[in-house]
């Protein structure tokens, strides 16, 4: 097995060690939002729905710090190639990952507000319907994560390739939570307030495939070394 | 937008306008030195191995790579200074405007006008400003009055940005001016002879930041009349500066692309690791 090989200067090392380890665990909270949204929506429970949108300001956080992270080391290192890649894609992802947090936040709220009126609740077609798109989005949204910590570019391609066929599967899903409202209560209020979940979660996945693309950009690797 | 607009857009842009002509101007290029299957031996041991590389009109061309790799010794062979040197062995093709600078017809002394070097240090002769810029046109006969001779000095000394900092003390020893300013001396002192292309041996390497920007502006300016070849050890230098990079390992030329190329997507692992300063 041969090892990485490494910069002559070690801090500089550390320090590209230390972006890789922020988007990592930026991407571990976003997805454990992503989680917690499925959890609220399966147990309909405002507490956890509450929590997420408390939550958001910590993603926030871990941006800012990321950024910051990343600007002071372009600064002082001047990164080129390789690195400069690296830094450029994690850059990225880590705006990806913010946006990423805010839809959650943003489909929490909307369920704060389904939970809040006169139904009260999501009828079971329709949160099925929600819990598919979520799982799905979840899934491929780790495997991106996975794909930048690990530097898996096979992943990235299939997570990127992966996408096409989600979108009918989408408008599918939309006339289930159509259908499954229509005998409710509210049906009008609950389409809105569901549809807009649904459509978040759909962003989520289109977010995460766009992380699997900045995962590539750092695959413009150099030729094996001659010889 | 309508074309007044863009026009007037566009003038608000200088230093965007004139990067993209540049880049028009690099593309349109034509080759004014080539070098073909270049090899140089110091007596039994090779320096430079099998180079080939064009060097084009109007281009800043950046030679890097570790100490000892031959960059030096390879932008000697470009106007014959290797000559000089006791042991020093060139061979292969090099070409000036396709003729061969080995050629008998070739004379030295107007090659090292045509093509002119300024090296590290420094080094101004022991003599006035003045004169450290007349000397050369003086020596090649391209003056013949003073009114020439101070027409041309002054012409040199205002493209090297140094005529406000000297005009008033002309006849002063070029020795007495600060680093930064030396070296302009010295780049002035090549400008005087009208060579066609500049070889440049880490000019800044003893130079502040302040000092080293002057010359990097004026390498910058030079690339509109003349192609510069400058080795450097500093690789935000070589990405500033330059259109193209050569990168060179033990002798042998191992990428030569164009800068933004190198500096974001070598080609070759070799080039990656020297220019990140990875190892192992
Ligand atoms: N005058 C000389 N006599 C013998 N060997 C020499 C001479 N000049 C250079 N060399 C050898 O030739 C090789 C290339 O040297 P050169 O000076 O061209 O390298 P360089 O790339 O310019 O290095 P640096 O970055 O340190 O200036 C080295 O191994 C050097 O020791
Ligand atoms: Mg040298």
């Amino acid at each position: 097995m041969s090892s990485q090989p490494k910069h002559i200067v070690h801090s500089y090392d550390e320090e590209l060690a230390e972006v890789r380890r922020q988007v990592g665990t930026m991407g571990e909270l976003v997805a454990t939002q992503l989680e917690k949204l499925m959890d609220a929506v399966v147990r309909e429970d405002s507490a956890v729905a509450f929590g997420i949108t408390k939550r958001e300001a910590w993603v926030n956080q871990l941006e800012v710090e990321a950024d910051t992270q990343i600007f002071v080391l372009l600064a002082k290192r001047c990164p080129v190639a390789g690195d400069l890649r690296l830094v450029m894609a994690a850059s990225k992802i880590v705006t990806h990952l913010e946006r990423a947090g805010d839809e959650v936040a943003k489909a929490a709220n909307v369920l704060l507000e389904q939970f809040q009126c006169e139904s009260g609740s999501i009828p079971a077609d329709s949160r099925d319907a929600i819990l598919e798109t979520g799982r799905r989005a979840y899934g491929v949204l780790r495997e991106a994560i996975g794909a930048f910590t690990a530097t898996d570019f096979a992943l990235a391609r299939r997570l990127i390739g992966s996408r096409g066929s989600s979108h009918s599967e989408l408008e599918g899903s939309m006339r289930r939570i159509m259908e499954s409202v229509a005998v409710g209560p509210k049906p009008l209020n609950d389409a809105v307030n569901l549809i807009l979940i649904l459509k978040v979660l759909d962003r989520l996945n289109d977010l995460a495939v766009e992380i699997a693309k900045d995962v590539l950009f750092l695959a413009e690797e150099p030729a094996a070394a001659p010889g | 937008m309508t074309v007044l607009e863009f026009e007037l857009h566009r003038s608000l842009l200088p230093a965007a306008a004139s990067s993209a002509q540049r880049a028009a101007r690099s593309a349109a290029a034509e080759t004014r030195m080539t070098c073909r299957g270049v090899d140089v031996h110091y007596g039994a041991k090779q320096a430079v191995d099998g180079v080939n590389l064009d060097i084009r009109s109007h281009e800043v061309l950046a030679f890097i790579g570790p100490s000892g790799c031959g960059k030096s010794t390879l932008l000697r062979c470009l106007n014959r200074m290797n000559d000089n040197i006791e042991g020093c062995r060139v061979s292969g093709d090099i070409r000036l405007d396709g003729q061969d600078i080995h050629d008998a017809a070739m004379d030295v002394v107007p090659l090292r006008s045509r093509v002119g070097m300024v090296f590290q240090k420094p080094n101004p002769f022991p003599k006035s400003i003045y004169d450290n810029v007349a000397l050369g046109p003086r020596l090649h006969g391209m003056v013949k009055t003073k009114a020439e001779t101070d027409a041309v000095v002054e012409d040199a000394l205002i493209k090297a940005g140094l005529w406000e900092e000297v005009k008033d003390r002309l006849l002063q020893p070029g020795t007495g001016l600060s680093g930064g300013q030396q070296q302009r001396l010295c780049i002035a002192r090549t400008l005087a002879v009208q060579p066609e292309i500049i070889l440049m041996d880490e000019p800044c390497s003893a130079l502040d930041p302040i000092a080293t920007a002057w010359i990097e502006q004026l390498i910058e300016q030079l690339s509109a009349e003349v192609s510069i070849v400058i080795v450097t050890h500093s690789m935000q230098q070589a990405a500033r500066v330059s259109h193209r990079t050569a990168f060179f390992h033990l002798g042998r030329l191992v990428e030569l692309g164009s800068t933004s190329q190198v500096f974001t997507k070598p080609q070759e692992a070799l080039t990656e690791r020297y220019i990140t300063g990875l190892f192992g």
